[in-house]
């Protein structure tokens, strides 16, 4: 398995942070296993080329031989939508992780195809498994959905040994009914009829003054 | 049109608009949204003008979210008023926005569909805009 090269950082903070992605670098964070968290940094092209590379979810972080982490959270740029940080946590190999999968339906709904609107409630699915056992997705088929029908956590299949932690009745998809147009009333309120009762105050000082 | 059913208190100050948004910033419900690139004030009266336009565009297919909420009251002096003598009364709602900020969102229909309605949408707005769509991960983001 490919090492994707990582170096230590010992200035952390906004600034510091901010001059290494100007210099095509994303700051990273390692952590898990009761360690000390460690705060490193990853250049922007090793990335793209290990992640274009490799599809799994575990990544060998290195210096040298490196070691298995698994991406925890990535956080966005909210206006240009760039990478600006990775938490990495490490793995090992007999002890079980929890890590949010990917959840992906597959095919076209019978109530899509009658006019329907598919809603998916669940992008993500919450496990626990050991990492030799760690899915890159979970796909369940949806072709059979009905308008009105939903689907929920406890007809998705996975490996006996992955453990999902989310509760078995809650709904990951469903197949609405197109909607008529809804004609929203606007609540008139207590502050109009005070901001009218304010007015005629407003006028009556206007009265006063002219006199 | 949208406005809060009850206030605590009638008038508001005018507040400042610095930073981006860091809540309401990515996807939650759809697959396409509309996402301010420029701080601003947005009226319940655009959201309106806006949502019957993308709704109106889609022919009841597809479902819309607003993800914005006009909770913050302007007040306005009436015509022809000297200055002074106070506050004026509260005209009409807006919503802050900082850039970043998810305003609609659109999901059950084509990325062509779904595009050409947000668009439609966004000139109802006095911010500038952009359509973002769901990514696939973080190697898509790269």
């Amino acid at each position: 398995m490919k090492v994707l090269k990582i170096e230590k950082r010992d200035k952390t903070g906004k600034g510091a942070a901010k001059s290494l992605r100007r210099e095509g670098k994303i700051p990273v964070v390692i952590y898990g296993h009761g360690e000390e968290p460690k705060s490193a940094v990853v250049s922007k092209n090793d990335l793209k080329t290990y992640l274009h590379e490799h599809k799994e979810e575990i990544i060998r972080l290195g210096p040298g031989r490196g070691k298995n982490v698994i991406i925890k959270d990535v956080q966005y740029d909210p206006v240009t939508e760039e990478l600006i940080h990775i938490d990495f946590m490490h793995i090992h190999k007999g002890e079980s992780l929890k890590a949010s999968i990917p959840l992906i339906l597959d095919g076209t709904a019978v109530g899509v195809k009658e006019g329907g609107v598919l809603e998916q409630w669940v992008r993500e699915i919450e496990i626990e498994c050991l990492p030799k056992n760690l899915p890159d997705a979970i796909r369940i088929d949806i072709s059979g959905l009905k308008t009105g029908e939903s689907l929920h956590i406890e007809d998705l299949s996975v490996a006996e040994d992955v453990k999902i932690l989310l509760p078995p009745d809650e709904a990951i998809a469903s197949i609405m009914a197109p909607r008529r147009e809804e004609v929203k009333v606007a609540v008139e309120e207590e502050v109009e009829e005070e901001a009218v009762e304010e007015e005629a105050v407003e006028e009556k000082t206007e009265e006063e003054m002219e006199k | 049109m949208l406005q809060p059913s009850r206030v605590k208190y009638r008038k508001q100050h005018r507040g400042r608009r610095k930073g981006v948004a860091t809540r309401g910033n990515s996807l939650a419900f759809g697959d396409y949204a509309l996402k301010t690139l420029e701080p601003g004030w947005i009226t319940q009266r655009q959201i309106e003008a806006a949502r019957i336009t993308i709704s109106r565009y889609l022919k009841r297919s597809g479902k819309l979210w607003i993800r914005i909420f006009p909770d913050k009251p302007v007040s306005k002096k009436p015509a022809e008023t000297r200055m002074g003598k106070g506050k004026g009364s509260p005209e009409f709602w807006v919503t802050v926005v900082k850039p970043g900020r998810i305003l609609f969102e659109l999901g059950g229909i084509l990325e062509q569909e779904a595009k050409a309605a947000l668009r439609l949408g966004a000139s109802k707005l006095p911010v500038r805009t952009k359509i973002i769509t769901r990514k696939g991960g973080i190697g898509e983001a790269i």
